[in-house]
C-alpha cells in the first residue's frame, strides 16, 4: 500500500516535471520556423500548431493538393486574382504567375512548368505541394502514421545585417573593383560619403575619432617623384595645410610618398599618395582628437590600416566591402535642383564614364550641369524655360538662325542637322566644329521639348579624338531619362530666376534703348537685350550680351590737374590691368570722334588653357570736364558680321553729355 | 474507495500543477509589466499587451532626392506603424515612408523585414507597405460613431529614438472633428505624442484602433495637443488604395476661400467662396462663375474647406453632385460632375 502510494507520487512528479519542461520548450519553439500541418481531407489545416479552417486537401496521383492562398498567406505572400483565371503570387524577391487549369507558369517572368495544373474547388485555388516547395523556399515531409504533410519555411526572411542602413562596414577591408584599391578599415566604421562615380570615399569611426578619406584622379602623366616634390614645394595644395614631415618610399611593392601635417582644424593628418592604375590614389587619414601626426603615424595600429592600403583588386579576396558605383561601365549620376523655397527637384539622370567628375553645378546658373574631364571635353544639360516654343522643330529652326546671325563661320562649322531620338523623345540635333586658337573641337548639341521644358544637351570634345570615343558617348546619351515630377513648381522657380536675369536689362523690350550717365555725363545706345551691371558708383560700369559673350565697360575719371599729369594705363583701371598682366597692344592709333580726341589701343588676347580668343579695343576719349575709357570685345567665335556691325553702332552711339 | 479518492485527489492536483506551469511559461512571454503600474485603470496593460505585437516601428534611409537629405548625416528617419492584413500589410504615415528609399519593420518581437510600398496618398498622409511575412496579428478597427470626449486612449509608438521602440503614452481624447492644418479633420488627444510616434495606432479600451497618429500637426512649445487621423478617414484612404491602389478623390477645378469666421474657427454660416475656376474643369463645364458662394453639396452645408473635403469621401470621379449657391444674392442650385484627379 505505502509502497504504491510512493511509487504513484514519484510518477505524479516526474509526469509533472516532464510536462513543465515541454510546456517551456513548446513556448521557446514557437516563433522560430513557420511549421504548417495538414491532413489530407481535413477541414481544417495546422498553421504554427493554430487550427485555421481551409479548403480539405486532396490528393491528384500522388501529389497533394493544397489550398493556395490559405497557407502562402501565412508565408506572408500576396496572393491577388487577375483577369481570367490568372493568379499572381509575390513573396520576397519571387513573382509568379499560375493560371488555374495550366501547367505552364512564369517565375520572375520565365517559363515553367508545374507537375499538375491547379483547379478550383468550391471557389478556392489548390495547387499541387510542389509549387511551395520548389519555388518558395520551403521544405515538406510526411509522417505516414498521422498522415499528416508538415511544410517547413526556416528562412522567413528576417535580416541578419542592418548593415546597408546604417553605413556600417560589415567587412575587413573596403576597396573598388573598378578603381583597384583595398585596405583595411578600422571596426566599427561607417561609410559617410561616397561620390556618384565612387571616386571620393569619406569612411568615419566616430568612436575611434578618425576619419578615413580616399580620392582618386586621373593620371596625367606624372611620376610618384614629380608629384612628391611638386607637393613638398608646395604643401599649400594641401588644405592650407602646414607641412611637418614627408617622405618618398620607393622599396614598398607600390611606391607612394608621404605627408604628415596639422590641417586648419588642427587636426593631424597622415596622408600618402600612389601613382599606378593611370589613377593617382589619396589616402587621407585625418584624426579628431590628435593634433600631432607624429603621434598618428607612430600608432601602429594606424600606422597599420595605412599600409593594408594596395593600389590593386583582388575579387578571389575574403571579405572586401566593394564600394565601386560602376555597372557596365559607366557612373550613373542624379541631377537635382535646390530650389529657394527648400523643395529638391529631381530633373535629369545620365550615366557617364568612370572617370568623368562634376565640373559645374548648381552655383551660378542651378539649371546648367556639366560633366566632363576638363573644358576640353564634357557634357553640359541645361533646362530652359522659353514660353513660345510649339515643337522641337521650331525650335531647333530658331537655334540655326542664331548660330547662322552670331557666330563667324571662319571659327565655328555645322556639318549636320538632324533629328533623332532622345530619354524616347523627338530631339533636334547640331554637329558642329569650333576652331579656338590652334584647336579644333567637335561639338554635339541636342534639344527637346519636355512638359514646357527646353533641355539643351551638348557634347564637347576634341575634334581629333572625336572619331575614336564616338561608341562611348553614344553609350552615355543612351542612358539620359528626364525624371517627370512636380514640374509646375520648377516652372515657377525659374522664371523668378529668369525675372532676376530680366531686372538688369537695359530695355524692357529687344528694341535699342538709350542709358545715360548723367553723373559722369556719358550716354550710350544698345539693344534692350543687353544687360547693365555697375560697382560701388556709376563711375564704372559694365554692359553684357552674354548669349554672345560680348561685354562693353565704360569708365570715367574726373579731369584735374592731377590726373592730367598722370598716363592713360595710369588713369584707367582696365587699361592698367591689360598692361600689368603682360598684354601688348596690337596697335595704338589716335583719331578725332565727335569732335574729341580718342586714342584707341588693340589688344589681342590668346589663352588656349583658358580657350580664350579675343580682341580687346580700349578707347581713350579725352572729354571736357571727364576722361573717359571704353572697352569692347567680343569673342572670335562671336565675330559675325551683325555681332560686328552692332558693337560698331553701340561704340559709335557713345555721347558726351553737354 | 480510499485509493480512488486519492487516485482522482491526485490527477486534480496534476492537472492543477499543469495548468499553472502553462500560464507560467505565458506569462514569461508576455511583454507587459503588470506588476509596476499601481493605481491606475487596470485594463490599460492588457490593451497595450495585446496591441504590442500590432504594432511596429519603421526605419529607413532617405532618398538623395528627399529636401531633409543630408551630405554629412546618417539620413536615417523613423515612425511607427500598424499592421493591417495577416500576411504582412502595414498602415503609417505617408511622410514615414514617402522619403525612404529602403524600408525596414522591426516587429515587436525584435526581427526586422525589407517592406515595400504599396501605395501612398499625401493628402490625407497615410502610406501602405508590405512586408513578406505572414501571422501577423492585424488590428481591429474602432468605430467613429462610439468614440467620445474624455474616454481614455492610448498611443504607441516609437517616439524619439529607435531604442523606445513600442513605447505606450496615455490620455484622453481631447476632441474630435478638429480642424488643424491638414485636409481633413483629426482627432485631438493628449497622449503625448513625439517625433516617431507617426503612423501608430491611438487605440481605446476595447483595443481597438480609433485613430492613426501623426505628429507633423504638433505645435512645437505647445503641450498635450496631439493629432491622429480618425478611423473613418482611414478607412476611406484604405477602401481606395484596394480597390484602386492610390485614392480617387473628385476634381471640380474650383478653387475656394473660407469665409473670415471660418477661418478664425469661430461658427459660422458663410459658406466657401469660389476665387478661381481652372480652365476645362467640371466647374467651368458646370457654369460656376468666380465669386460664386457654394453653401452645400447636396444639401449638406459647407463651411470650410474641411467641411467639403470631409464630405468628398462619399463622391468618386465621375459622380453627380448638386450645389447649392449664392450668386449675386439670389440662391441657385448647380449640378457638377465630378472627373478625375491628375
Amino acid at each position: 500500500m505505502k509502497t504504491v502510494y510512493r511509487r504513484l507520487t514519484s510518477y505524479v512528479l516526474c509526469f509533472v516535471l516532464l510536462a513543465t519542461c515541454s510546456v517551456a520548450a513548446f513556448a521557446e519553439n514557437k516563433d522560430s520556423m513557420l511549421e504548417i500541418k495538414i491532413v489530407e481531407g481535413s477541414s481544417t489545416i495546422s498553421i504554427s500548431g493554430e487550427a485555421i479552417p481551409a479548403e480539405k486537401s486532396f490528393k491528384n496521383g500522388n501529389m497533394l493538393f493544397i489550398p493556395l492562398r490559405a497557407v502562402l498567406e501565412a508565408f506572408g505572400a500576396e496572393v491577388s486574382r487577375m483577369d481570367g483565371n490568372k493568379i499572381n503570387i509575390t513573396y520576397r524577391d519571387v513573382s509568379m504567375d499560375i493560371t488555374v487549369g495550366e501547367k505552364q507558369c512564369l517565375v520572375n517572368q520565365a517559363e515553367k512548368e508545374l507537375v499538375q495544373a491547379p483547379v478550383f474547388v468550391n471557389g478556392t485555388t489548390m495547387v499541387p505541394l510542389q509549387l511551395v516547395t520548389d519555388f518558395f523556399g520551403a521544405r515538406s515531409s510526411y509522417n505516414a502514421s498521422t498522415k499528416t504533410t508538415s511544410i517547413l519555411l526556416e528562412d522567413d526572411g528576417a535580416l541578419n545585417d542592418l548593415s546597408f542602413l546604417t553605413g556600417s562596414i560589415s567587412k575587413e577591408k573596403i576597396g573598388n573593383s573598378y578603381f583597384k584599391w583595398s585596405m583595411n578599415v578600422p571596426k566599427g566604421s561607417t561609410i559617410n560619403q561616397t561620390s556618384f562615380n565612387s571616386k571620393y570615399v569619406l569612411v568615419e569611426n566616430e568612436q575611434r575619432q578618425i576619419s578615413l578619406e580616399v580620392s582618386i584622379h586621373v593620371d596625367s602623366g606624372k611620376k610618384i617623384k614629380d608629384y612628391y616634390n611638386e607637393l613638398e614645394e608646395n604643401p599649400q595644395g594641401m588644405l592650407n595645410a602646414e607641412l611637418l614631415d614627408s617622405s618618398l618610399n620607393t622599396e614598398a611593392s607600390s611606391s607612394y610618398g608621404e605627408f604628415l601635417y596639422a590641417n586648419l582644424y588642427d587636426e593631424a593628418v597622415f596622408h600618402r599618395v600612389y601613382i599606378e592604375n593611370g589613377y593617382i590614389y589619396n589616402i587621407i587619414l585625418t584624426s579628431y582628437t590628435e593634433s600631432n601626426p607624429q603621434k598618428l603615424k607612430g600608432n601602429s595600429y594606424f600606422k597599420s590600416i595605412m599600409d593594408s592600403f594596395k593600389p590593386a583588386y583582388s575579387y578571389a579576396a575574403p571579405d572586401i566591402q566593394d564600394l565601386s558605383k560602376i555597372k557596365f561601365g559607366l557612373a550613373k549620376y542624379e541631377n537635382y535642383i535646390n530650389s529657394d523655397t527648400g523643395k529638391k527637384y529631381f530633373t535629369w539622370e545620365l550615366s557617364v564614364l568612370p572617370e568623368w567628375d562634376v565640373l559645374y553645378t548648381n552655383t551660378e546658373n542651378p539649371y546648367y550641369t556639366e560633366i566632363g574631364t576638363s573644358k576640353k571635353e564634357y557634357l553640359s544639360i541645361e533646362i530652359l524655360n522659353d514660353k513660345n516654343v510649339q515643337d522641337i522643330e521650331s525650335y531647333g529652326n530658331k537655334i540655326a538662325d542664331f548660330y547662322k546671325t552670331n557666330f563667324n563661320e571662319k571659327y565655328f562649322e555645322i556639318l549636320d542637322r538632324k533629328t533623332v531620338q532622345l530619354a524616347g523623345l523627338k530631339a533636334c540635333e547640331f554637329s558642329f566644329r569650333v576652331t579656338v586658337g590652334t584647336n579644333k573641337y567637335r561639338y554635339k548639341e541636342f534639344f527637346i521639348l519636355s512638359d514646357s521644358l527646353i533641355y539643351d544637351i551638348t557634347l564637347k570634345t576634341p575634334d581629333e579624338k572625336y572619331e575614336e570615343k564616338e561608341v562611348n558617348f553614344n553609350k552615355m546619351l543612351d542612358t539620359f531619362k528626364l525624371y517627370k515630377k512636380d514640374v509646375s513648381n520648377l516652372l515657377s522657380d525659374m522664371e523668378k530666376y529668369a525675372f532676376s536675369l530680366e531686372k538688369t536689362r537695359v530695355g524692357k523690350n529687344d528694341e535699342s534703348a538709350v542709358f545715360e550717365n548723367k553723373t559722369y555725363g556719358w550716354s550710350l545706345k544698345l539693344p534692350g537685350y543687353w544687360n547693365k551691371s555697375g560697382g560701388q558708383d556709376d563711375s564704372l560700369l559694365s554692359f553684357s550680351n552674354k548669349k554672345v559673350g560680348a561685354a562693353i565697360l565704360v569708365e570715367a575719371v574726373e579731369n584735374t590737374p592731377q590726373t592730367a599729369k598722370l598716363e592713360d594705363n595710369e588713369k584707367f583701371f582696365y587699361l592698367r590691368s591689360m598692361i600689368d598682366s603682360g598684354a601688348k597692344p596690337v596697335s595704338v592709333e589716335t583719331f578725332k570722334f565727335k569732335g574729341f580726341n580718342v586714342k584707341s589701343y588693340v589688344f589681342r588676347l590668346e589663352n588656349a588653357e583658358e580657350e580664350t580668343f579675343v580682341n580687346i579695343t580700349i578707347n581713350i576719349i579725352q572729354g571736357k570736364k571727364y576722361s573717359y575709357s571704353y572697352l569692347g570685345a567680343i569673342p572670335d567665335l562671336c565675330t559675325s558680321e551683325s555681332n560686328l556691325k552692332e558693337m560698331k553702332s553701340i561704340w559709335e552711339s557713345f555721347t558726351v553729355l553737354p | 474507495m480510499g485509493r480512488k479518492r486519492l487516485y482522482i485527489a491526485l490527477s486534480l492536483i496534476l492537472v492543477l500543477i499543469l495548468c499553472f506551469s502553462v500560464t507560467a511559461s505565458a506569462a514569461a512571454t508576455a511583454t507587459t509589466n503588470t506588476d509596476s503600474i499601481k493605481g491606475t485603470d487596470p485594463s490599460i496593460p492588457d490593451v497595450v499587451g495585446k496591441m504590442s505585437s500590432s504594432v511596429v516601428g519603421i526605419i529607413g534611409k532617405l532618398k538623395q532626392s528627399s529636401p531633409n537629405y543630408s551630405n554629412y548625416g546618417d539620413n536615417l528617419v523613423f515612425g511607427s506603424g500598424v499592421v493591417y492584413k495577416s500576411n504582412g500589410y502595414i498602415i503609417t504615415n505617408a511622410h514615414v515612408v514617402g522619403d525612404m528609399e529602403t524600408i525596414v519593420v522591426v516587429l515587436s518581437d525584435g526581427k526586422s523585414y525589407i517592406a515595400r510600398l504599396k501605395a501612398i496618398d499625401e493628402t490625407s498622409d497615410l502610406a501602405l507597405i508590405k512586408i513578406d511575412k505572414g501571422r501577423l496579428k492585424p488590428v481591429k478597427f474602432g468605430n467613429m460613431t462610439d468614440v467620445a470626449v474624455g474616454e481614455t486612449v492610448v498611443a504607441i509608438g516609437t517616439p524619439l529614438s529607435f531604442s523606445l521602440r513600442n513605447s505606450a503614452t496615455k490620455g484622453i481624447v481631447s476632441g474630435i472633428n478638429r480642424s488643424v492644418d491638414g485636409e481633413y479633420r483629426f482627432i485631438q488627444s493628449d497622449a503625448a505624442i513625439n517625433g516617431g510616434n507617426s503612423g501608430g495606432p491611438l487605440v481605446n479600451l476595447k483595443g481597438e484602433v480609433i485613430g492613426i497618429n501623426t505628429v507633423k500637426y504638433v505645435g512645437f512649445g505647445v503641450e498635450g495637443l496631439s493629432f491622429s487621423i480618425p478611423v473613418d478617414t482611414v478607412q476611406y484612404v484604405l477602401g481606395h488604395f484596394e480597390k484602386f491602389g492610390k485614392v480617387r478623390r473628385p476634381y471640380l477645378g474650383a478653387v475656394f476661400m473660407e469665409g473670415v469666421a471660418a477661418r478664425y474657427g469661430l461658427p459660422s454660416n458663410e459658406g466657401l467662396t469660389i476665387t478661381e475656376i481652372k480652365k476645362d474643369s467640371p466647374a467651368e463645364k458646370a457654369g460656376l462663375l468666380v465669386d460664386d458662394v457654394v453653401l452645400a453639396v447636396n444639401d449638406i452645408k459647407v463651411t470650410t474647406k474641411i467641411d467639403y473635403n470631409e464630405e468628398m469621401k462619399n463622391y468618386l470621379p465621375g459622380s453627380v453632385a448638386e450645389l447649392t449657391l449664392e450668386r449675386n444674392g439670389n440662391s441657385l442650385k448647380v449640378k457638377v460632375t465630378y472627373e478625375e484627379s491628375e
